[in-house]
Formats: structure tokens, C-alpha cells, sequence
């Protein structure tokens, strides 16, 4: 085998790590969606003497804002606040950890969890296509997020299911006592929660035709 | 914003960190949309300002889920080299070989060699970008010219080279 410097050898293994190309185009998109100009005129250089004195006073202002809306997020149901964090995380669709169709196998993969998934009824839709799951947090707790696909629509849902702690999370709707799970709106994106087996479900429902 | 080129500049950084594509990806997006969100004042440095967003979401992030691999440091190692990374400059070796190193690696050995063949840094400069001791940097150094080393005589022993 032909020697090279192990400068270039690193240099060679570099050179061998590439995104795919619809990761490439989702991450130039990411930057398109943004504002460019607000990115372009903030890098232009360090504000005036007369403008940090403006920032200071707008920082205040923001802060008591802030107080003020951290108090009333404290006060927000629980429904809610897993609705805003489930949905944030379905619009993300960060990429999946592990690729299955079987809940078997994300049960396997799933060794952090301190409960096992639960086959709730749409995972044994056959209209619904499991295509795989990741690790998230619900409400700080690590929890597992699956990903669906309609065979029908084609629309891609997420499933969240999470450790349920009556203490931290209060009353939730419970399957297995007949109660219809609650549904919550985030981000435009509807989201049901409820428990099952003991364990917090939540399932996004991004189209109205699903 | 960055060009094309600059995001797989990036997402390379992102796999030396994690040793993992998903992952790497992963970090890629969590630092650029927070590059976004707050953009460095100084737009010839954006990408040592991604970097350093990269590096600080990797150690939150992967610190805490164990994920990093993390070991102690000698800080009593003393050296007289005026560039340790230097010593590294003449060691040749097969891309096979160098493959099989690369994988015995930890995450911060990697960044270090990473900052070292890729970014043209001296040992002075990755521990002033680590923010960390010299000290810490050259006890690294002489643990990656020992794993190096091992690793090249086992290939002689074998053959390899």
C-alpha cells in the first residue's frame, strides 16, 4: 500500500464525508427561509455608542416581557405545553435515528427509555407505514418520537410517547378508561394527547384530511 | 449565509465531533438555526462563529446523554517541542491504516487532529479555539502519538505497510 503524510491521509478520510444531496438542499433551505438581509445587515459590524444605549433600553423592555411571559407559561396547561414542544419537534423532522417498519425493532433500539413503546392503534392501522423513530424530551423526560407515513395522503405524522408522571403532568384523558384524548393547537398543528398503558401519547395530525 | 461548500465544511467538523452521520447532521441544523436566529457581528468570522456554535451545542448536548468520550488529562506532561503538532508532520502512513487509527480515536483526539490537518492550526492555536490549557492539548498530543505509533508498528508487525 502506497504511504502518503497522515496530513494527507486525514485530509483523504475528510474528503470521503459528504451530505446527501436532499440533506444539502434542506440545510441551503433553512438559511433561504430565513430572513437573509436581516443575517447580512446584522454581520455588518458592531452597533454605535448611540444604538447600545437604544438596545439597553429595548432589553429591558424585554425582559419584564419576559417575566411576564414565563409567568403565564407556568400557568399554561400541560396539554399545551406538550402540544407547542410536540409540534416544534414534527415540523423540525430532524432526521431518524433508526429506520424500521417494525415497533420490535425500536423497542430494541430504544435502551435509554425507562418504558416500552406502546402499540397503540395506529401503529396497527395498516393504512399507517411506520418508517422509524429518534430520542427527544417531553417536558424535560426522555421519550421516543415515531414517525408515520399515510399510504393513502402520503402526510407524515409523529407519534410521542413519554414516561406519564401523575404528579408532574395532572389528569390526563385514559384509554383504558373510555376518555376521549384531549386536542390541543400548535404551531397550526393539531396534536392529541392522552395515556395508555401508562404511558403520555401524543400524536400530531398536521393535514385536516388525515 | 453559507455556500454549499461551507455547509459540508461544517458538517465534516460536525462528524469529527460525533463519529456518527445522523448525528452530525443533526448538530449541523441545531447550530445553523441558531447561527440564524443570532448571526456573529463580524461576517468574515462566520465561520469560526458556526464552529464554536457547533462545538459548544455538541458538548451540551452529547455531554450530558454520555455520549461524549471523555478522559482524563495528564497535566503534569512537559515538553521542550516548540509545536507538538509538528511531531506529526513526518510520520507517513497508508489511507488504510490512517482509517483504522481514525477509528480508535475519541472525539476530542479527532477534533484535535481535525483542527491540526484540516484547519492548519498550531498546538498553541487548537488550545486557544478549545479554550483550554496548552498543558491539556500536549498530554493529548503525546496520548494520540502513542495510539499512532502502536498502531503503525502493528501494521509492520503484520505487514500492512
Amino acid at each position: 500500500m502506497k504511504n502518503i503524510s497522515l496530513k494527507q491521509a486525514i485530509k483523504n478520510q475528510m474528503d470521503g464525508i459528504e451530505l446527501s444531496a436532499s440533506q444539502l438542499d434542506n440545510l441551503m433551505q433553512i438559511q433561504e427561509s430565513t430572513n437573509a438581509n436581516t443575517f447580512e445587515s446584522a454581520a455588518k459590524g458592531q452597533p454605535s455608542k448611540k444604538f447600545t444605549n437604544f438596545y439597553a433600553a429595548v432589553a429591558t423592555i424585554l425582559i419584564t416581557i419576559a417575566i411576564g411571559f414565563i409567568f403565564s407559561i407556568s400557568n399554561t396547561p400541560i396539554a399545551e405545553k406538550i402540544a407547542l414542544e410536540v409540534s416544534g419537534n414534527h415540523l423540525k423532522l430532524k432526521p431518524l435515528e433508526v429506520k424500521s417498519g417494525q415497533l420490535e425493532d425500536l423497542d430494541s433500539y430504544f435502551t435509554l427509555l425507562d418504558f416500552k413503546l406502546v402499540t397503540t392503534g395506529i401503529l396497527k392501522n395498516t393504512n399507517w407505514t411506520l418508517l422509524g423513530a429518534r430520542y427527544c424530551t417531553i417536558q424535560g423526560h426522555t421519550a421516543a418520537q415515531l414517525r408515520l407515513k399515510n399510504k393513502t395522503t402520503g402526510a407524515t405524522e409523529t407519534l410521542y410517547q413519554s414516561p406519564y408522571y401523575h404528579d408532574e403532568f395532572g389528569s390526563l384523558p385514559v384509554l383504558e378508561n373510555n376518555q376521549k384524548p384531549i386536542e390541543s393547537f400548535a404551531k397550526g398543528v393539531s396534536v392529541k394527547i392522552w395515556v395508555e398503558k401508562g404511558v403520555l401519547l401524543a400524536l400530531t395530525n398536521s393535514s385536516e384530511d388525515n | 449565509m453559507f455556500d454549499k461548500n461551507q455547509i459540508t465544511t461544517l458538517y465534516r467538523y460536525c462528524h469529527v465531533l460525533t463519529n456518527h452521520e445522523a448525528n452530525a447532521y443533526d448538530l449541523l441544523q441545531t447550530a445553523l438555526e441558531k447561527c440564524l436566529r443570532h448571526p456573529p457581528n463580524e461576517l468574515r468570522a462566520k465561520m469560526s462563529y458556526m464552529r464554536t456554535i457547533i462545538r459548544n451545542k455538541f458538548i451540551d448536548q452529547y455531554r450530558d446523554a454520555q455520549k461524549i468520550e471523555l478522559q482524563e488529562f495528564d497535566e503534569n506532561i512537559v515538553t521542550n517541542i516548540h509545536d507538538e503538532l509538528s511531531s506529526f508532520e513526518d510520520i507517513l502512513i497508508s489511507q488504510e491504516s490512517a482509517k483504522i487509527i481514525w477509528a480508535l480515536f475519541d472525539s476530542s483526539e479527532r477534533e484535535i487532529m481535525y483542527l491540526w490537518a484540516i484547519q492548519g492550526l498550531t498546538t498553541a492555536e487548537v488550545a486557544q479555539f478549545l479554550d483550554i490549557p496548552k498543558g491539556t492539548i500536549v498530554s493529548k498530543i503525546s496520548r494520540l502519538r502513542k495510539k499512532v505509533t502502536s498502531q503503525l508498528s502493528t501494521d509492520i508487525e503484520y505487514g500492512a505497510l
